[in-house]
């Protein structure tokens, strides 16, 4: 008689094993155990196949069996575990993780999704653990539940610089020119990896499950024990200060102004608050991690806390002024000839675009001509202009128009000579090197 | 903890166990501490441990707060159940762990050895936004069958900063 305690039990070993794997980015050590896990949980759960009075563990087997065939791409192995699971009589909470998981196979044939596919949406499940599901809900129902496009674009705009600002303020906090010798290079690569990722979407009455990866693809630039302190706190710092946090609180207040300055208030809550005071046309809650019930709504923040959180800070002489761009609206005739001024605004926001077609930087040896003309996006933002160039892999700042072009062709053709010179690429460095070969040519 | 949940490694057991400490001593609190449990009984239980840890390994604190919710969780389990703790839920929301019978026990069935979920969730210290309540809430809500196939199921809410805990038979 089989021991089917035994054979589970090792093959949830494998599984955590297979976690770490994915965690490490280490693929084929994740598929390795993977399959490892689902020959002996397949094993355990047949040993149960006519044993239909052994639930919950009947079904929990067969269950798991099939989430491991579904990760490996075995759909149809998945969806017989699945029906030999509903043969018995599975508990309503097991039923309903087996229908959902029937769901994401039809889906995967939808999608033709690969083994290489699930191993990705695994990562992201992986990372979605720590994710925080929010809800934006329109203040009216004209339009139903349906929440209108430009609402969603500006939360999520708002709480994607909200939480940028906020990395940045706490790198600064904990880092110095002490610990880096060229600390504005570095705080650059800090910058351009702090982002949010969406990993789950909740179309009906618009949800988003928001996270930052801290450890599997971003921040490599230090593998010091003193940054891998640091960056596993910053997500949850953001969490723990801006989003689960009743603002409006005196308690609150008192604990913020205790940690940060008024400069840095108003860099991490100004966007945030946007969203959040009474002019906005839409409302946040925190939802649970399935966006089926609401557990608490972010509240709608007072005219004291609006001061609090978004001082008006004075600028002393040696600190840098701000900048803004300045937008000004004629009406004219095609020749240019007649001219009435309609409108000036000044943006601390806006986006450029520009073509290169080719590279020719004094510090360089090498001039860059591309086969086509590339498009580059430049990001004014906070004083600062930035290109953020993934396909390269390239990100710059500067305060001027400028030079921030002039530091991203400097950027490339280094990259380029560095890749080129390198023996050994590693497989991001491939891509990048096989990107800039099927798009330019050097002399 | 390694006498309690005899399921798992000793090496499993201590790490568990710093835990707890370190997020009961992160909120000031020493040796002999009253942890209050409320929900389907009520006592006071005095927390006690004679192990100094080193704290550069404890940084997050979202981590440890819920391991040293688990290791409270796994005790009141023993305490107020038949049941020992098996193993971690790999699949499904929330932290959740299996519950089954020791094999010495009357009711165990090597072909069902799992036998209920205990739901678990650790608060570091209650906030307007974050209590008790609504976390049981929350628990509470996850699941609800009306035609009597909800999988057996316990909930264990701790607090750390006033140690309490709640724990209730869904």
């Amino acid at each position: 008689m089989k021991d089917i305690r035994s054979l589970h039990g090792r093959a949830m070993e494998f599984m955590r094993i297979a976690k770490q794997d994915l965690e490490n980015r280490d693929k084929e050590g994740y598929l390795r155990n993977t399959k490892a896990a689902f020959d002996l949980e397949q094993e355990a759960a047949y040993a149960l196949l006519s044993k239909f009075e052994s639930e919950p563990t009947r079904s929990v087997l067969f269950r798991s069996a099939a989430n491991l065939a579904y990760n490996l791409g075995q759909y149809d192995q998945s969806e017989k575990l699945i029906y030999q699971a509903l043969a018995g009589a599975p508990h309503a909470e097991i039923k309903a993780e087996l229908l959902s998981l029937k769901e994401s196979i039809e889906l995967a044939y939808g999608l033709e999704l690969s083994t290489n596919d699930i191993t990705e949406y695994t990562y992201i499940n992986v990372i979605k653990e720590h994710a925080v599901n929010l809800k934006v809900e329109p203040k009216t129902d004209r339009y139903s539940k349906a929440v209108v496009v430009d609402s969603i674009v500006d939360f999520l705009k708002n709480i994607q610089i909200s939480y940028k600002n906020f990395a940045e303020v706490h790198f600064r906090k904990s880092f110095g020119s002490h610990d880096y010798s060229d600390f504005d290079r570095v705080l650059a690569s800090f910058k351009k990896d702090s982002n949010l990722l969406m990993v789950d979407l909740k179309f009906q009455s618009f949800g988003v499950a928001l996270v930052a990866d801290t450890s599997i693809m971003n921040y490599k630039f230090d593998s010091s024990q003193k940054f891998t302190d640091f960056k596993s706190t910053i997500f949850e710092g953001f969490k723990k200060d801006v989003l689960f946090p009743d603002l409006n609180s005196e308690k609150f207040q008192q604990e913020i102004a205790q940690k940060y300055n008024e400069t840095e208030r108003s860099k991490i809550y100004s966007t945030i608050v946007n969203s959040l005071d009474n002019k906005s046309e839409y409302r946040v809650s925190i939802s649970d991690r399935d966006f089926k019930f609401k557990v608490r709504d972010l509240p709608t923040i007072n005219k004291k806390t609006l001061s609090f959180l978004k001082p008006k800070v004075t600028k002393f002489e040696e600190e840098e002024k701000e900048l803004l761009i300045k937008r000004t609206m004629e009406l004219t005739d095609v020749e240019g000839s007649k001219k009435t001024k309609l409108q000036t605004e000044f943006l601390s926001y806006a986006e450029f675009s520009i073509n290169l077609a080719n590279v020719k930087h004094k510090e360089l040896d090498v001039e860059i001509y591309f086969s086509e003309p590339y498009n580059l996006k430049i990001i004014f933002q906070e004083n600062t202009f930035s290109i953020d160039d993934r396909f390269f892999d390239i990100y710059v700042e500067n305060q001027d128009f400028k030079d921030v072009q002039k530091s991203y062709e400097l950027a490339l053709g280094e990259k380029h000579l560095f890749l080129s010179s390198k023996d050994e690429l590693t497989t991001d460095e491939k891509n990048i090197f096989d990107n800039m070969n099927s798009s330019f040519l050097t002399s | 903890m390694k006498d309690t949940i005899t399921l798992f490694s000793v090496t499993q057991a201590d790490f568990w166990s710093e835990n707890c400490i370190v997020a009961l001593e992160h909120n000031t609190h020493k040796s002999g501490c009253i942890l209050k449990v409320t929900g389907d009984q009520t006592e006071d239980i005095e927390l006690k441990w004679s192990k100094s840890v080193v704290k550069s390994g404890y940084k997050e604190e979202k981590k440890f707060v819920e391991k040293s919710a688990e290791a409270i969780s796994f005790f009141l389990c023993r305490k107020y159940t038949e049941y020992n703790v098996i193993e971690e839920s790999c699949i499904g929301t929330g932290v959740d762990y299996w519950l089954g019978y020791d094999e010495t026990h009357q009711s165990y069935d090597p072909n069902n050895f799992l036998s209920a979920r205990l739901e678990i969730s650790g608060i570091n210290s209650e906030t307007s936004g974050n209590t008790v309540n609504s976390r049981v809430k929350e628990k509470a809500k996850q699941t609800k069958s009306s035609d009597g196939t909800a999988l057996p199921a316990y909930i264990s809410v701790v607090e750390h900063s006033n140690p309490k805990a709640y724990f209730i038979k869904k």
